[in-house]
């Protein structure tokens, strides 16, 4: 072996210009080791606060009780504007990630002009796509949507075809562009004025039309869009989270995937009754506190592992979370999610916000 | 009561070493990519012998009178499967039991999947503020890939060689020192 | 017969098999068999139908093979209870005419049904189509598909609706004469496990090297033992040395002793309802010691769950020695279990 003097291993700067002395050290192959320690460390979902609906609940109830009138003459002016929750509960959308968007605004008159473009592109494609001029037209539709804070609000994008003479039209994709809340403000800071931040979007639609539809997106607003996977270890903590909010109607259900090398097993299905999975909720999690931190999930979710442990001394902690429900929400790996319960939605938006942020 | 500690605490002082032979440890749980990876170093081709050893848990059990008695451990690798919790834990519990003296340069972490992220069980973080606990070089890259495993094989396998000593004024010590100039220009500023 | 129906009876077969009927019938087999389409072959089939020369006795049994030979079907096992009390009816194998007359006798007087049987692989298979009104016997939404082994007293059938199920029991108990016929907690898609499973009940696991006749072996041949990697004279690689050999073999001995070396017989999915005490009171100190139940509910899914979980063993994601109602599921005949806490002792 040749001897490898300090010289030959400080000197690869060099030697990666000058080709002729390059001598193979596997370094050179691959000089990547990115996870050492950097100045700026990616911000860990340490805690977050717990959404605090009793107050709020309250708060709504009185204004609406003031505000009767000017309510409605509120409502008249304003019909474009609807509620978030109630578009996005109980159907299940795959969820992206978008970069900020450059030059958008959600006034009237920018969201008729953006309708018109996509009008204009969609018939583009299906000219191209159909080799005779068929009668199905697409027809874009934005409308904005509100939420309960100024912070979580979105657009909603339809697209739908009309064939013809019937007046039924069918909606082929419906995208929802949104935002959760002013949780971290400092992310929301760095962006300058022209940048919109709106981190999530769900999408629920055919392949084709989704994927023409994003490139139009890119393509108008300059950012990028591509499918947000949960990893196990977000999905562990969605569903710690989500055991100790809601109504608990229905159980917390985790499912697991069994490692490749066990070929007959594929999946494991764990499903705990949601009162039960309530009550070591509540004995984990500190009631003063308003904010439900890391290692209360962790506990959480290792007390429902230990527990399935002394059952079947199967280890958990070897597979991987694929998919978790709960009352509030059904969340898949592959980047699905379904929100069963409407006063939750927003709050469910804010921590993929978080999650689509990273 | 310290005595009992001290001998399950792998030590590089109790056995002597073997004259142009290199004795590697590699602790890694079953099912990720450990027997591959055994294999892929076997065939490598290199002027000294080698034998590798493996193990799923620390400490090495106790040896019975009737086996050959355990060479010197020269180099020790340990595997984590970063969408394994179990391989982290294990990894964490047997740092404990491993002497400091391998951990100045004979030693390194691998990280499977570090790239993957989808599949993370474990918290990256917590993994990279364990190895730099233990000051030690971490190598990353997906064991169930060929090409990055012959990667990885190869890089522990020029690690460890140093170790051992055979090379010539290179020294591990050295090499430690010298790592930092390997990584990015920002760890400098800091 | 209408068309629609007997045309929608055809469509339901895939290609290869109108092809193989045409060709049986001397329909169409002049040309090859990518010459012809799905549709073409359906029509001639259904005109063949309804010009009298099929009967319909033919098109049952079609429709009973084309149903067993497919592998998607949900088979639930039920147990003959006090059976031999009563009449002692043995149905022999070779005379499935006499089965299907007395199950037609009996089902007639509580259902409106015809009956067709069929003996193949040592089984009696068995097709019932039932109706309300309108005589339709080639729907097989109304149909109920059944197996009987004779000599056991286990018969296997296709989900049965829940208007006709007290009259279809009560004719089945009849029929052969037992007092009670159980439904147990065992389904599964494939047949051939579900029997054995059934049949096999106390030699499964590693006494199912008795039933094969695997031990008492020529001492002199090494090949199970070359087969099942434990020949020892086999070189292994000197360069490698597991330290945790000694570990390892004692795993592989009690997954041994557990399992056995035959392969496991197939079953999609095992079941379990808890309702126990909660297990985990390290994490939860205040439910360390608490009476509650806590209600959970576990499935294992997969091609051959029982192999899964032999593996398991092997590879480490279980640790060994498994709970009774882990080790011993191959020998229980179901695949749902409810699992209850063994009531504490008073403390005085």
């Amino acid at each position: 072996m040749a001897t490898r003097t300090p010289e030959t291993l400080l000197n690869l700067d060099r030697l990666s210009l000058n080709n002729e002395f390059v001598v193979k050290t596997p370094l050179t192959q691959r000089r990547y080791t990115p996870y050492t320690k950097s100045n700026q460390r990616t911000q860990v979902l340490t805690k977050t606060p717990l959404p605090n609906f009793h107050q709020k609940r309250r708060a709504k109830t009185q204004e609406a009780k003031l505000s009767g009138r000017q309510q409605r003459s509120h409502e008249l002016s304003n019909d474009k504007t609807e509620d978030i929750s109630t578009r996005i509960v109980n159907k299940t959308w795959r969820v992206y990630r978008v970069s900020p968007l450059y030059s958008f605004k959600t006034d009237a008159k920018s969201l008729k002009l953006y309708e018109k473009r996509l009008n204009s592109f969609l018939a583009v494609e299906t000219c191209r796509a159909a080799e005779v001029q068929s009668r199905v037209k697409k027809k874009a539709l934005f409308t904005k949507l509100e939420g309960h804070t100024d912070g979580d609000y979105g657009v909603e994008i339809k697209i739908m075809t009309s064939e013809g003479k019937e007046n039924a039209a069918k909606e082929e994709l419906v995208a929802v562009l949104c935002c959760g809340g002013n949780v971290n403000d400092e992310n929301l800071n760095i962006l300058n004025g022209d940048l919109t931040s709106l981190p999530v979007c769900l999408i629920k639609s055919s392949v084709l039309l989704k994927d023409s539809f994003l490139q139009w997106l890119e393509n108008q607003f300059g950012c990028r869009a591509c499918l947000l996977l949960f990893s196990p270890t977000d999905l562990a903590w969605l569903a710690s989270l989500c055991a100790g909010i809601g109504e608990p109607t229905t159980s917390v259900e985790l499912t697991y995937s069994v490692p490749a090398v066990i070929p007959g097993l594929d999946t494991i299905y764990f499903k705990m009754d949601a009162k039960d999975a309530r009550r070591i909720w509540n004995l984990v999690h500190d009631p003063k506190q308003p904010c439900f931190t890391n290692e209360e999930a962790v506990r959480i979710l290792k007390s429902m592992e230990t527990h399935f442990y002394h059952h079947f001394k199967v280890h958990l902690n070897q597979m991987q979370l694929t998919t978790v429900g709960t009352s509030v929400a059904y969340i898949g790996q592959e980047g699905r999610i379904k929100i069963l319960q409407e006063p939750y939605v927003c709050y469910i938006l804010q921590q993929l916000s978080q999650l689509a942020n990273f | 009561m310290p005595g009992e500690v001290l001998d399950e605490v792998l030590s590089r002082y109790q056995e002597l070493p073997t004259r142009s032979h290199a004795t590697i440890l590699v602790v890694s749980i079953k099912g990720i990519g450990m027997e591959d990876f055994v294999e892929a170093m076997l065939q490598m081709d290199t002027s000294y012998s080698t034998q590798i050893r493996t193990t799923t848990s620390l400490p090495l059990p106790k040896q019975t009178d009737s086996s050959e008695p355990r060479p010197r451990i020269d180099y020790i690798v340990f595997i984590v499967d970063l969408s394994n919790q179990q391989s982290f834990k294990m990894i964490e519990e047997a740092v404990k039991l491993v002497d400091v003296d391998y951990f100045l340069g004979r030693c390194c972490f691998i990280l499977s999947k570090a790239k993957q992220e989808h599949l993370h069980s474990v918290d990256l973080n917590e993994v990279t503020d364990l190895v730099e606990a233990y000051d030690s070089t971490m190598f990353c890259g997906d064991l169930t890939n060929e090409e990055e495993r012959m990667n990885l094989v190869e890089k522990v396998l020029h690690h460890a060689e140093i170790a051992c000593g055979f090379c010539n004024d290179v020294n591990s010590l050295l090499l430690s020192t010298t790592r930092q100039s390997f990584t990015f220009e920002e760890i400098m500023t800091t | 017969m209408e068309y629609t129906t007997v045309r929608s009876f055809f469509m339901r077969f895939n290609k290869d098999k109108l092809f193989k009927i045409c060709v049986d019938n001397k329909l169409a087999g002049e040309l090859k068999k990518s010459s012809y389409t799905k549709d073409y072959l359906s029509r001639l089939l259904v005109e063949h139908a309804l010009s009298g020369k099929f009967s319909l006795r033919k098109l049952e049994i079609l429709d009973l093979l084309h149903y067993h030979s497919s592998t998607n079907k949900k088979w639930n096992v039920y147990e003959l209870q006090g059976k031999g009390k009563g009449k002692d009816k043995q149905f022999v194998l070779n005379d499935p005419e006499e089965f299907e007359e007395l199950m037609d006798k009996e089902l007639k007087s509580y259902l409106n049904c015809k009956v067709c049987v069929l003996a193949e692989n040592n089984m009696l298979l068995a097709r019932i189509s039932v109706w309300n009104e309108n005589p339709n016997l080639l729907l097989s939404t109304t149909s109920i598909y059944m197996i009987h082994i004779p000599g056991s007293s286990h018969v296997l059938l296709s989900t049965v609706k829940a208007a006709y199920k007290t009259y279809f029991y009560k004719a089945l108990e009849n029929l052969f004469g037992c007092e009670n016929l159980k439904e147990i907690d065992l389904t599964g898609k494939k047949v051939g496990p579900l029997c054995d499973l059934v049949l096999n009940k106390s030699s499964q696991g590693s006494f199912s090297h008795f039933r094969l006749n695997q031990v008492d072996e020529n001492p002199l041949s090494r090949k199970r033992k070359r087969d099942s990697g434990e020949d020892s004279d086999i070189e292994n690689n000197p360069k490698t040395f597991n330290e945790e050999w000694k570990k390892d073999q004692k795993i592989k001995t009690q997954t041994l002793k557990t399992f056995g070396s035959n392969p496991q017989p197939s079953l999609e999915k095992i079941e379990f309802k808890m309702s126990t005490r909660f297990k985990a009171g390290e994490y939860v100190p205040e439910l360390a010691d608490s009476e509650e139940t806590v209600n959970c509910f576990v499935r294992f899914k997969g091609t051959n769950v029982l192999e899964g979980i032999q593996k398991l063993c092997e590879h480490g994601l279980a640790s060994q020695p498994l709970p009774s109602h882990m080790r011993n599921i191959h020998s229980l005949s179901r695949n749902y279990f409810i699992l209850t806490d063994k009531k504490r002792p008073k403390e005085n």
